[in-house]
């Protein structure tokens, strides 16, 4: 019996720290979705780097370099983008934004929105510059901007959903 | 002693593997990257792949959006009802002025191919598939659609709804595949005007509007202008409707695609039979344009083989 409940245990615990992967693994496929609302499928804002971001500052352990690579890698396969650029672009967010974790933790709403915001531009502007020099895919610069100013706008949703998760599942977690 | 040198060993990995994930990692999104340019097959492949198994969930997550633009679809009809029918007698008018002049031009063009003893081309096979996923953002685009390998979609094939030309078979899965629109920045299109008969290459560009690229110059080019297919290049038929000139300035012709991506729900997967220059990579078609060329250089008919000659090279990774 006791075992049973140890491996119980052991199985939740487990399931809980997969969480912060599998809404970064969900938040890439909803990119893929057909939205069927008028040109935003051109212009979708980039829920995995809210996710990422989100992650980065709250459960760094539960979402590591590794997972980061991973869910680029998936969004760069399914979404048809350049290999590889999604991939560096999240990974450059976790490793850059979980070294600023400390600054962020306790901080209210705002200070985390605007640090996305930067975040945000900054992952936009090295996307098309790695497009453009490394793929040479010269992307509009007017989309790639204001997707990131969408990614900005829905932040605040993906932040209150990620939000709910860390409290309600991983809340009794180290 | 040896029994604990194993996980020291494994430890001392671990331990630099962590230290060294970051650069580790970097490192692999650049192999990624020169891999992606270099060897386009493994990639299609490993596409291929990916969104054959991730077809489900993004199938399931598609349904809600679906079901709540059918439903504004619907609210928008029923607004639209009294207008819409009067539209509808108006162009039930011309259509059937128009079903008369088609008829007696048939007759006529039937007539003419009799004289002339014309060989049409095969007739075209096509069936349709639902849309599941609107991929790229920015970077690209492109569509997923719920038809692979085993309902007989290859690469290259024609995409179309029922305004116009939607795209291309760009990568292929089992139960799912790949469409890149003809507004991706990697999209070429052979095209022509309509009316002037002026050739041009559509150039998506990732936005909602495509450019009209080396067109001829003198050429008269005017906003509301339809383009159609050319056919030339081999990878679609002549005639398919593209788009009409939307903008034309001193350096760039832009053109309002017929297709409407946000509202794509079913689509026509179209074999025309041709290869193209985009080619069929697998092996079944590279041993037959290998033996099309043999038999070729057999027979002696020089000017065959320059016609077989670039497809067989466009096949080439």
């Amino acid at each position: 019996m006791i075992i049973e409940k140890t491996f119980k245990q052991k199985f939740d615990l487990t399931l809980r720290q997969t969480l912060p992967f599998v809404t970064a693994f969900l938040a890439a496929m909803f990119m893929a979705t057909q939205t069927h609302v008028p040109r935003l499928n051109s212009l979708m804002p980039s829920l995995t780097l809210c996710v990422v971001y989100f992650w980065s500052i709250h459960r760094p352990a539960l979402f590591g370099m590794g997972s980061a690579f991973v869910i680029g890698l998936m969004q760069d396969l399914i979404t048809g983008v350049p290999l590889g650029l999604a991939t560096f672009t999240l990974l450059l967010t976790r490793a850059g934004v979980s070294t600023q974790a400390r600054f962020f933790l306790g901080k209210p709403f705002v200070v985390h929105w605007w640090g996305f915001a930067l975040v945000a531009f900054a992952a936009a502007v090295v996307s098309w510059l790695i497009a453009a020099a490394v793929l040479g895919i010269v992307a509009p610069v007017g989309q790639v901007l204001i997707s990131a100013l969408l990614s900005v706008a829905v932040f605040p949703l993906i932040y209150g959903v990620c939000g709910v998760i860390e409290r309600g599942l991983l809340a009794e977690e180290p | 002693m040896k029994p604990s040198a194993a996980p020291g060993r494994w430890h001392t990995a671990r331990l630099l593997f962590q230290r060294f994930a970051f650069a580790t990692l970097v490192v692999a999104a650049f192999g990624l990257m020169l891999l992606g340019k270099a060897d386009t097959i493994l990639v299609e492949r490993m596409r291929g792949v990916v969104v054959d198994a991730m077809a489900p969930v993004i199938r399931a997550l598609s349904q809600p959006a679906g079901a709540l633009s059918r439903v504004a679809d619907t609210v928008r009809d029923l607004a639209n009802l009294r207008a819409e029918n009067a539209h509808l007698r108006e162009d039930n008018q011309q259509l059937l002025r128009w079903r008369d002049m088609a008829r007696r031009l048939e007759a006529e063009n039937a007539q003419l191919q009799s004289l002339l003893d014309y060989r049409p081309p095969p007739a075209a096979s096509a069936f349709a598939t639902r849309v599941m996923g609107d991929t790229g953002g920015a970077f690209a685009h492109s569509l997923l659609i719920a038809a692979g390998s085993q309902d007989r979609v290859r690469k290259g094939m024609a995409v179309l709804a029922g305004e116009g030309l939607v795209g291309r078979v760009a990568q292929v899965g089992r139960h799912a595949s790949r469409v890149v629109l003809i507004t991706d920045i990697t999209s070429r299109v052979p095209v022509v005007l309509e009316n002037t008969r002026t050739r041009a290459i559509l150039a998506g560009n990732n936005t909602e509007k495509p450019r009209l690229i080396y067109v001829p110059a003198g050429a008269r080019v005017s906003p509301g202008d339809r383009v159609v297919t050319s056919g030339h290049a081999g990878a679609l038929p002549p005639g398919i409707p593209v788009g009409v000139v939307s903008a034309v300035d001193d350096t760039v012709i832009r053109v309002q695609p017929f297709m409407d991506r946000d509202r794509l729900e079913v689509v026509r997967i179209v074999d025309f039979g041709l290869s193209g220059i985009l080619g069929s990579l697998d092996e079944e078609s590279r041993a037959a344009q290998a033996e099309a060329l043999k038999a070729a250089r057999e027979r002696g008919r020089t000017q065959r083989l320059k016609d077989v000659q670039p497809a067989a090279e466009g096949a080439g990774p």
